[in-house]
């Protein structure tokens, strides 16, 4: 980053926007379709019931639930590198903050589908919102499921128009290099922006505003995500440190999606001096201290369970680590709070392949960890006679998921060539501006 | 840029033999009254009230003394260069730890009065809740977390008192990064973060959840590290009004340090307060009898309730809404008051989880001896500072990340 | 709207610092400087102030807060329900409400108040633009009179513009 001028940094950044090649439209054409599977599969389940998700008594949320969780998770990280890194001003976020936040955005969309998708009756969804009406009904605000709504709708609002705010300047670069009709459409994205000292300055104000707003936004999100569980009385899942817990295993399942996702990026695009080992090294250093904050909550929930003397709490404990789910809690152990222990050493931290290969692992882990802790409880609570377990993902549930993934890399495959994936005007701030002297 | 040695004789303390005295006779004082006061309490009439302000006491002053070495341990970690000034600062509260660790073994000769499990042993949970383990555990812990703090400081003075000792300018000035001190504060400030989340938490856990020993929370270790951190923070905000308006420090120490600690102390002012809330609302909502006797006593009983909303205001909503000021942030008057408020507030705060639990009267037991006693344990904390900043140098001087923000011409990132 | 005046455009920043100091000392006004990034010598050297819309966003949170309570609160005394015992109007879980209408409504506010205060979104561009000031180069735009060109063009070639033109508002 260091010794580019301005020029030299649009260049490089906006030739990410050029005409792609074959493999990019051979990657977009395979998301498509799998777009199109997760529709038929939704379809299908519209059509069945949700017995064909293989919901059903005692375990009443599966998958759905898993896959809102695990991506709202995501966009946390997102959120965290373009918000909360900004207000601690770290220096190594620069390059990576217009790709997290724009995983945010589409990991928020795809999160705010599975409500949707879990629903069986799907056409009645407006419901939930509070409208007027010849009855007089309103939504319970007491039930953490309305939190639920107006919290990822206002987290999806917010890190679109904090992303977007961002964009604007970029936009504008882009407008005044493009020619005919990308030109118009880009300039009418860029609103018009000059970069005038009376822009720059309202700017400035608004976007450092965005950042303070967002930062606690992002810890109320998963605060309200974590009581759809806590604030239930069962065991397993009635437990007040979730909110912490939920938020710290956000962070972690989204920085290793950062990693997982920007590492073939970096190579795809060549973007090798901007996206340099420093900052994947820093990502790291982060996994590290939110994996030990998970290994913290796993220990403190593991340690009350037992003190609290309730005879259901330690039996869900000894349960999920020696019952049915038993090999996937262990490998959630592992992974979340044990594999991260590799990035102490600094030759993990600097090498692409334990980069790579840490980070899937956690992916994997987090994704388990909801898992576990979402059909655990149901299956095993209070009454032995209840007692009954959740079989598995059935094959509509997975066509759904390849769907979730694919509109998910459809959408920011778009955003790789349509829009910069650095923020160009942030890097400029980054780098001595030029002098004459 | 600037002299060595006006940098290293403006952080040798300075301040004149009669003030330091003065200081130390008052100190001392308030230390002797303090000590009479706890023991006449505890031979006197009600023993309990003199053991729980010595309780609540305990744990207010040695988590904010844990709280502010954690935060010298972060700007190592974090190769930050905002705070750099304040390190040595930050460090100073850890003079109070070995103390703190006597003042724990006096604990066990109250602890039939503090510990209600002994004469009424829980059988589920007494494999947890008896007095060797809990005394050992407590002790091991509190003992292994001082003598890692007492590493980080002993090598971040030692750097400095061996560069001013060396006295070469040059040595100083090409300050390698990776010398032994620079490496051994590497290994230990992560450590010290590791073993200050869990011992602390079982501290909270041990003398203070199982004073109520049917109640637990999961999140109450948490709540108790957290908010020690919050009170260390403003510990040094007081410690660094200080070191700008009495050792006249303003060239090192600028407004704009204040601008950042204060915001840092914002941001654990909110965690801190949403800390709270989780476990308030999880437990308010779940409404099981359990759980939420605790709470009730503590927040909606007649002798209770004003006292909770007292804790609050201070500890929470007057420093949120302070803090937002912008301008307010870099004055050092404004903020060191506000930090005194901060301190008052979380003081409550631990009186608020402590006293319900073993009070059982009506009226709040606060009187003289109450305050006597807490103005003992805060006259020991501030004697040792003030002797650890007798000897050793207030700044950093030696530290390489302090010289880069010394000779940083401008500000990035400004706002 | 016709607004007269030259544009200079610069290569270096401290070239175009020195020059609106220069133009600020002879009292000539600035309509705009144009640069490709935010810039705080540049502000510093107009001393424009800090920019109002913090107190906006601050407006739009506590109309958030009472919204969010307002809501709940009246949908609530629709009914007067006993929901698991809590009472019909209970404070705690309202909180929730309140804080994330306090943000949505705060970032609104930000969000308005930033354009509003910008002038965006602009239906076209000011002639006086230059495709260049979003990539590399800085640019001020002096309004002046016929008589006071020559000062101007002076000055800013004296400070160091790589181009001086005459353009319109």
């Amino acid at each position: 980053m260091q010794g580019f001028s301005y020029g030299e940094i649009d260049d490089k950044i906006l030739s990410t926007l050029a005409p792609p090649g074959r493999l990019y439209y051979f990657l977009l054409a395979g998301c498509a379709s799998g777009i199109l599977i997760g529709l038929s599969c939704w379809g299908y389940q519209i059509a069945t019931g949700l017995g064909a998700a293989g919901i059903m008594h005692p375990v009443k949320w599966g998958t759905y639930l898993i896959n809102f969780v695990f991506w709202v998770g995501i966009a946390h990280s997102g959120t965290l590198i373009s918000a909360i890194l900004y207000l601690f001003k770290a220096r190594w976020r620069t390059p990576l903050a217009r790709s997290a936040e724009a995983m945010t955005v589409f990991a928020v969309s795809v999160a705010g589908l599975f409500p949707l998708i879990h629903l069986g009756r799907v056409w009645i969804v407006y419901w939930i919102l509070p409208y007027p009406n010849q009855r007089n009904l309103w939504p319970n605000f007491q039930s953490p499921l309305v939190f639920d709504v107006i919290a990822i709708s206002t987290y999806l609002t917010v890190s679109f128009l904090f992303w977007y705010t961002g964009l604007i300047p970029d936009l504008a670069t882009v407008r005044d290099r493009a020619t005919g009709i990308r030109r118009k459409i880009y300039g009418i994205l860029s609103l018009g922006w000059t970069g005038s000292d009376r822009e720059w300055n309202h700017h400035g104000t608004a976007y450092l505003l965005f950042a303070a707003l967002a930062t606690p936004l992002v810890i109320s999100v998963h605060s309200v995500v974590s009581w759809d569980f806590a604030l239930g009385i069962a065991p397993g899942w009635h437990s007040t440190i979730f909110a912490p817990y939920f938020v710290a295993g956000a962070i972690h399942s989204g920085l290793a999606m950062v990693l997982t996702l920007l590492i073939p990026l970096r190579h795809i695009f060549k973007l090798e001096n901007i996206l340099t080992m420093h900052i994947f090294e820093n990502v790291a250093k982060t996994i590290v201290f939110t994996g030990l904050i998970m290994g913290y909550s796993y220990l403190t929930e593991f340690f009350i369970s037992w003190y609290s003397g309730n005879a259901a709490e330690w039996a869900i404990s000894t349960w999920r680590a020696t019952g049915h789910y038993a090999f996937l809690f262990w490998m959630m152990v592992v992974f979340n709070s044990v594999a991260p222990l590799g990035f102490f050493f600094k030759w993990a931290r600097t090498n692409l392949v334990p980069l790579l290969v840490i980070s899937v692992l956690i992916n994997i882990g987090m994704w388990y960890e909801r898992y576990i802790i979402i059909l655990s409880s149901p299956a095993h609570e209070f009454d032995p006679y209840s007692w009954g377990l959740y079989f598995g993902p059935t094959w509509v549930e997975y066509g759904i998921m390849l769907g979730s993934f694919s509109l998910f890399s459809f959408l920011f495959l778009l955003f790789a060539k349509f829009v910069p994936s650095v923020s160009m005007s942030e890097l400029k701030e980054e780098i001595p501006p030029p002098m004459r002297n | 840029m600037l002299q060595m040695d006006e940098l290293v004789r403006k952080s040798m303390v300075e301040s004149s033999p009669n003030s330091r005295r003065t200081l130390i006779i008052l100190f001392s004082g308030m230390i002797v009254v303090g000590a009479a006061t706890f023991v006449t309490g505890i031979f006197g009439a009600e023993p309990e009230r003199a053991w729980q302000t010595y309780l609540v006491n305990f744990v207010f002053w040695t988590g904010l003394s844990f709280g502010t070495v954690l935060f010298s341990a972060i700007l190592t970690i974090t190769n930050a260069r905002w705070g750099r000034p304040l390190k040595r600062l930050a460090e100073a509260p850890g003079a109070f730890l070995p103390v703190s660790l006597a003042m724990f073994l006096v604990i066990f000769l109250g602890r039939e009065k503090i510990f209600h499990w002994i004469h009424e042993p829980i059988p589920e949970k007494a494999a947890w809740l008896n007095i060797p383990f809990l005394f050992a555990r407590d002790g091991l812990g509190l003992l292994t977390l001082t003598a890692v703090s007492l590493a980080i400081i002993y090598y971040s003075v030692k750097r400095d008192t061996d560069a001013i000792a060396a006295g070469v300018e040059a040595d100083l000035e090409n300050a390698k990064k990776s010398d032994k001190y620079e490496r051994a504060l590497r290994f230990l400030s992560p450590l010290y973060g590791i073993l200050y989340a869990i011992i602390l938490s079982l501290i909270a856990f041990d003398l203070i959840m199982s004073l109520s020993p049917h109640w637990y929370s999961s999140l109450f270790g948490a709540a108790y590290f957290i908010g020690s951190l919050y009170t260390g923070l403003a510990a040094l905000m007081i410690l660094a009004g200080l070191a700008l308006i009495k050792l006249d420090l303003g060239r090192y120490i600028h407004p704009r340090q204040l601008h950042d600690l204060a915001k840092l102390t914002l941001g654990f002012c909110l965690m801190t307060g949403d800390f709270f809330f989780t476990q308030f609302f999880v437990i308010w909502y779940g409404n099981l009898p359990e759980e939420t006797r605790f709470v009730i006593l503590r927040t909606r009983s007649f002798t209770w309730e004003p006292f909770a909303w007292a804790v609050l205001i201070v500890s929470f909503a007057i420093p949120f809404v302070v803090l937002l000021n912008r301008k307010v942030k870099m004055k050092p008057a404004a903020m060191m008051t506000l930090s005194i408020i901060i301190l008052a507030g979380m003081w409550m705060e631990r009186y608020l989880l402590v006293v319900p639990s073993l009070w059982k009267g009506e009226h709040i037991p606060f009187g003289i001896s109450e305050i006597l006693i807490t103005a003992g344990f805060f006259g020991t904390v501030a004697l040792c500072i003030l002797m650890f900043l007798q000897k050793f140098p207030v700044l950093p001087v030696a530290d390489p990340l302090f010289r880069e923000y010394l000779s940083t011409a401008r500000d990035r990132n400004r706002w | 709207m016709k607004n007269e005046g030259l544009i200079g455009v610069f290569k270096y920043l401290d070239d175009l610092v020195g020059a609106l100091e220069v133009i600020r000392r002879n009292e000539l006004k600035i309509q705009s400087v144009y640069s490709p990034v935010r810039s705080h010598e540049v502000l510093d050297a107009l001393g424009l102030k800090s920019s109002p819309v913090r107190y906006f966003t601050l407006v739009g949170a506590i109309l958030g807060i009472a919204t969010g309570f307002g809501l709940a609160t009246y949908t609530a005394l629709q009914w007067k329900f006993i929901v698991s015992g809590k009472p019909p109007v209970p404070r705690v879980p309202y909180v929730i409400i309140a804080f994330e209408f306090c943000i949505l409504l705060g970032v609104f506010w930000n969000l308005a108040s930033m354009w509003a205060k910008s002038r965006l979104p602009r239906l076209g561009l000011p002639p006086s633009y230059d495709p260049r000031f979003s990539r590399d180069r800085f640019g001020v735009m002096v309004l002046c009179s016929e008589s006071d060109r020559e000062k101007v063009m002076d000055i800013l070639t004296q400070a160091g513009a790589e181009e001086v033109h005459a353009a319109n508002g």
